[in-house]
């Protein structure tokens, strides 16, 4: 007779990897970033380019898209949506009234950046609202009524 | 590199304490510093000068989003401390620092004093 193993159903954040697991994500990710500063790709042979650090967000009726672009104001960014990429693009620029030689420090990244990212799920896109704080770039996306969770009813017999 | 791996990664991560990035320029009578700070609420935002030392801090605190909806992915700050120091080697006016906080980026302008501007020395 062969032995099956018993799974038992238990909670996820009671096994004994969850931990080791969250550590090798971690581990992961201090490697990934280490090299390089965050949002800044300094491998490649063209010169660095850099892209804001974005966030994606999940409720039910929304998707959320938050970016940092410090530095830059509304008008410098676009926001565009085609199928289910969006896009985020523009330019930052430098101050323009201070001339190279005054500088002691420039440790911030300028230029134009694009960033595109894959939704998830489908959205609305006539219902998109773009709010710009503070430096932080708030996109939320109501999600279409058919990719919205739905509940099945299973009659049981 | 180090510097960079364990001055920003680790203290990003485990002691929600971040070195913002800056720019700083000299210009004839001032000294400017333009400090990226995403998110910032202006309320916590503190300049402090002590002796020639220059203090930055500001927190970044979860927003409602941040707080309640689900995260797919994250790369940015959500709730961190910035803090930054800064050794002043000039001597600067201390009623006339100003501070504004535009587009995530604080704009400290610290105005040298009479002694440390250039002197014009007239050649005769």
């Amino acid at each position: 007779m062969t032995n099956f193993p018993i799974r038992r159903n238990h909670d996820l954040t009671l096994t004994p990897f969850t931990d080791l697991e969250a550590l090798q994500r971690e581990m992961n990710r201090l490697f990934d970033f280490s090299l390089s500063r965050p949002g800044y790709d300094d491998t490649s042979l063209l010169g660095g380019q850099w892209a804001p650090l974005v966030d994606i967000y999940d409720s039910k009726d929304n998707l959320v898209v938050k970016a940092d672009l410090p530095g830059l104001s509304k008008e410098d960014i676009q926001v565009a949506i085609q199928e289910n990429i969006l896009t985020i693009s523009g330019e930052k620029k430098q101050e323009l009234n201070v001339s190279e030689n005054e500088y002691l420090r420039t440790e911030r990244f300028y230029g134009s950046f694009h960033r595109a990212i894959t939704l998830p799920t489908e959205v609305d896109r006539t219902k998109v609202q773009a709010n710009f704080k503070d430096g932080v770039l708030e996109l939320i996306l109501p999600k279409k009524e058919e990719a919205k969770p739905q509940q099945i009813k299973i009659d049981v017999k | 590199m180090f510097d960079k791996f364990i001055g920003n990664r680790v203290a990003q991560n485990y002691n929600h304490i971040v070195r913002p990035s800056v720019d700083i320029y000299e210009t004839e009578n001032e000294v400017v510093l333009c400090i990226e700070m995403p998110g910032v609420s202006k309320e916590t935002l503190n300049v402090e000068l002590q002796g020639s030392n220059l203090t930055i801090h500001g927190l970044k605190k979860k927003d409602n989003i941040e707080e309640k909806y689900h995260a797919l992915y994250n790369e940015r700050h959500i709730a961190v401390e910035y803090r930054r120091d800064f050794q002043l080697n000039s001597e600067v006016v201390r009623q006339k620092i100003t501070a504004n906080y535009v587009n995530g980026v604080l704009k400290v302008t610290l105005v040298k004093s009479q002694e440390a501007q250039p002197q014009k020395i007239a050649i005769s």
